[in-house]
């Protein structure tokens, strides 16, 4: 069983999406790959000092949190929630592991939706 | 519907326009808070979903932004939110906004709030609608009303309510309360008031008004005494108006020659005779049903008859009057008004000072348009001032200008028929006699009223002293008429024109006892209670008598043009 | 303001009871109480034991229950007047319709 897809919400959106459903994917990628690549740019930067974009990474974590839900990036979706967390209580510390994380798993993702839909 | 859909996420976006148009719906999508209220704006859309967190301004600001803008149709607004708080959720509602949704969407909660609101949002749209029709409906009602008020004053208001004797209130508005208030100069030298309340609002009451007014005016011009007129208005009215709309009437005829006055009361509040030097309120009760409700076959009027002087004065009130309340639900009442009368003999306009009264006890100057009274001092007797012939009255015409005409009434027609009127608009077919008219209506009924009362009945006129006289004499003469089985008055007119005008011999004969008529002459006036031969010997240029006072043979002289000479 | 009837049981004595204020707001009420009814009731009695207040339009709807019980012929009591409501009928004369 997958940890990184939900099924249910998979199912309700191929019943929405019909056969955009390859379209939606699509925009879901490159939209998550310039928000997780914003990500990645901040944890860089903010390596050495501490950082005054904890705003941004929270809003960045917030949208990229909600998009994934609904494409029922499960795995993908809670670790967006957790560096929102920690971002609106300036806890970030751990920034460029959390963003690695996030980077993972949204290929993790790619490859098992992917598997999912052509099967 | 046309859908708008504000969210910076293309994900939630998409999903959710997918959502909506696989329920048929149109879909307009925005970016940006700014967007979304440029795209409101051009392509108005009946519901908007927005996303709280935007880049540039957030989604209160747009719901703000659009129901400041919006003022003409009601749009629901949904807030897409991925808050849970309820303080937060609350907020969504008291920015602007009709509900909220959380993220992510579900497609069945979707569905069911834009069933719902689209529910309404039908619903407020026939509202809106209905409203405007009847918008439209009351002003053309309205202008309706406004046109049947000026037609209404213009055949009601004919008569002589501006008279120096009277003082009245009745706003523009009572027309429609249905209250009706006719005064018209009497052509046996007095003056005919009506004070009418018919029930029912608006439209229908002032309906009734019209043929009433005609027949008041009609009626009143060629002589008719009360009893014929109102039997003619409760036959029209019994047929014209519907079933349980009905007249309440006060009407009176003030005799300035006789110095009395002949009052009817029917279903209306009482009116008041006041005498202004004892302070006595004379209280005329309504004794009969109102005007429109009984068949002609039953109907019977039955005035009263009371004298009328230069110190005397009638006030006739609608109920509008005695029902006016207070903050309190007390009704003015009838106790009130007696005592406001006797406290304030000396006014001289005892109407608008009542009025006033009635305003402050009710605290309510509005009660003041639901308010009719009419106020009637002794009028000028108009014999005195010429009256000038009616303007549509041609020249040179003479009609009946040589003629002779007889008639004779016996037994129970002469009870039942009065041929005043008849005999009157007989001769006044010669236009000539026009400005003559008051004078010969006088000669007429006197002679008639002598023949009929002093003669066939065989009253006493001494009766007449007195006010409780007056009342016991009248009463008499309707026993006298009611119960005639035998008798008649013979009436002969003879009119023959002359080199200046003409001469009209009047002869009639009555089948009663006679009388002294030179002992008659010789004692004066007072036999005849203030009016009578002296009148009529002022009047023709010749009066006698033949068959021990039976028959009178009296001579009316008229020049033509110069009426004036006449005294 | 409610209108109450009660028809006897071989339904020829109809009693109108109206409780409150009689004016034009009972107008249908009053009129559903006795128009649909057939044959016509013979006697017809009015109970204003409860009715507070009698206007013109309630005048006017006592003469339509007068026409369609057979006007002159019309069998109609009109019981338990309190003072106000006697003086309008006095005054309107209606004694001379109704049995009061």
């Amino acid at each position: 069983m997958s940890a990184a897809l939900d099924l249910q919400i998979i199912d309700e959106l191929k019943l929405i999406m019909g056969d955009d459903i390859g379209m939606l994917l699509e925009t879901y990628f490159s939209d998550s790959v310039i928000k997780i690549q914003e990500l990645s740019e901040i944890a860089e930067r903010s390596h050495s000092e501490v950082t005054d974009d904890s705003d941004i990474i929270r809003r960045t974590a917030h949208s990229l949190k909600g998009s994934s839900k609904n494409v029922g990036a499960k795995n993908l979706a809670q670790l967006c929630e957790l560096l929102e967390t920690n971002a609106r209580n300036n806890q970030l510390e751990n920034l460029s592991i959390q963003v690695e994380d996030i980077t993972q798993a949204f290929e993790v993702f790619k490859i098992e939706i992917g598997q999912l839909l052509s099967s | 519907m046309k859908i708008l859909i504000a969210d910076d996420n293309s994900v939630e976006r998409l999903i959710l326009s997918k959502v909506l148009e696989q329920e048929g719906h149109e879909v307009v999508q925005a970016e940006t808070g700014n967007q979304a209220i440029d795209f409101f704006f051009r392509h108005s859309p009946s519901l908007v979903f927005l996303d709280i967190l935007m880049p540039d301004i957030d989604g209160y600001e747009v719901a703000s932004a659009i129901t400041r803008g919006e003022q003409s149709r009601w749009v629901p607004i949904i807030f897409l939110t991925s808050l849970t708080d309820a303080y937060d959720l609350a907020k969504c509602i008291d920015c602007g906004g009709d509900d909220f949704v959380s993220k992510p969407i579900n497609r069945i909660i979707i569905k069911a709030k834009v069933d719902a609101f689209s529910r309404i949002a039908n619903l407020y749209e026939t509202i809106e609608q209905q409203k405007s029709e009847i918008q439209f409906h009351n002003d053309h009602l309205i202008q309706e009303q406004e046109a049947a008020k000026k037609i209404f004053n213009n055949i009601a208001h004919r008569g002589c309510l501006a008279a120096g004797n009277i003082n009245y209130h009745l706003s523009p508005m009572s027309i429609f309360n249905g209250d009706l208030m006719l005064a018209a100069e009497t052509p046996m030298g007095g003056m005919r008031l009506m004070l009418a309340d018919f029930t029912g609002h608006g439209l229908p009451a002032a309906i009734g008004a019209m043929p009433t007014s005609e027949i008041f005016y009609g009626m009143t011009k060629k002589g008719f005494v009360i009893p014929d007129v109102m039997t003619e208005m409760n036959t029209r009215l019994h047929s014209v108006l519907p079933r349980g709309v009905f007249c309440c009437v006060v009407v009176a005829d003030i005799d300035a020659l006789d110095e009395r006055i002949t009052i009817w009361n029917a279903g209306a509040p009482q009116a008041y005779i006041i005498d202004l030097e004892s302070g006595d309120v004379e209280q005329v009760h309504s004794n009969h049903l109102p005007l429109g409700v009984q068949s002609p076959q039953r109907f019977k009027v039955n005035p009263q008859v009371f004298s009328f002087s230069k110190k005397h004065k009638l006030l006739a009130v609608t109920d509008g009057i005695i029902e006016s309340t207070n903050e309190q639900g007390e009704m003015y009442g009838e106790e009130r008004m007696l005592h406001f009368i006797q406290n304030n003999l000396k006014i001289d306009n005892l109407c608008s000072a009542l009025i006033d009264q009635i305003v402050e006890f009710t605290h309510d100057a509005e009660q003041g348009d639901d308010l009719s009274l009419i106020e009637v001092a002794f009028p000028h007797h108009h014999l005195e001032q010429q009256t000038a012939a009616d303007d549509d009255e041609v020249h040179a015409q003479t009609g009946t200008l040589d003629s002779n005409f007889s008639l004779c009434l016996r037994g129970k027609s002469l009870g039942k028929f009065d041929p005043i009127p008849l005999l009157l608009q007989t001769l006044l077919e010669c236009r000539e006699l026009t400005p003559h008219r008051s004078r010969i209506f006088t000669v007429l009924s006197e002679l008639y009223n002598n023949a009929l009362e002093h003669g066939v009945l065989g009253l006493d006129s001494e009766i007449k002293s007195g006010s409780e006289g007056f009342a016991k004499y009248y009463q008499m003469r309707t026993e006298g008429l009611v119960s005639l089985r035998e008798g008649f008055v013979k009436v002969e007119v003879d009119h023959r024109p002359l080199k200046d005008g003409g001469e009209i011999i009047f002869e009639f004969v009555d089948s009663g006892k006679g009388f002294d008529f030179k002992k008659v002459i010789k004692s004066g006036s007072k036999h005849y209670s203030g009016r009578g031969l002296p009148l009529l010997m002022n009047l023709c240029e010749s009066i006698e008598h033949f068959d021990d006072g039976r028959r009178i043979r009296a001579v009316y002289r008229w020049h033509a043009k110069d009426p004036e000479d006449e005294s | 303001m409610s209108v109450g009837s009660n028809l006897s049981a071989d339904g020829k004595v109809l009693t109108i009871t109206i409780n409150g204020r009689f004016d034009f707001s009972a107008h249908q009420a009053f009129r559903d109480s006795y128009e649909k009814l057939t044959p016509t009731p013979s006697e017809i009695i009015v109970d204003m034991v409860d009715t507070t207040y009698l206007d013109s339009s309630a005048l006017g709807m006592l003469l339509l229950l007068r026409d369609h019980a057979g006007g002159d012929t019309a069998n109609i009591t009109l019981k338990n007047c309190n003072e106000d409501i006697r003086k309008i009928l006095t005054i309107s004369n209606f004694e001379q319709l109704f049995k009061i």
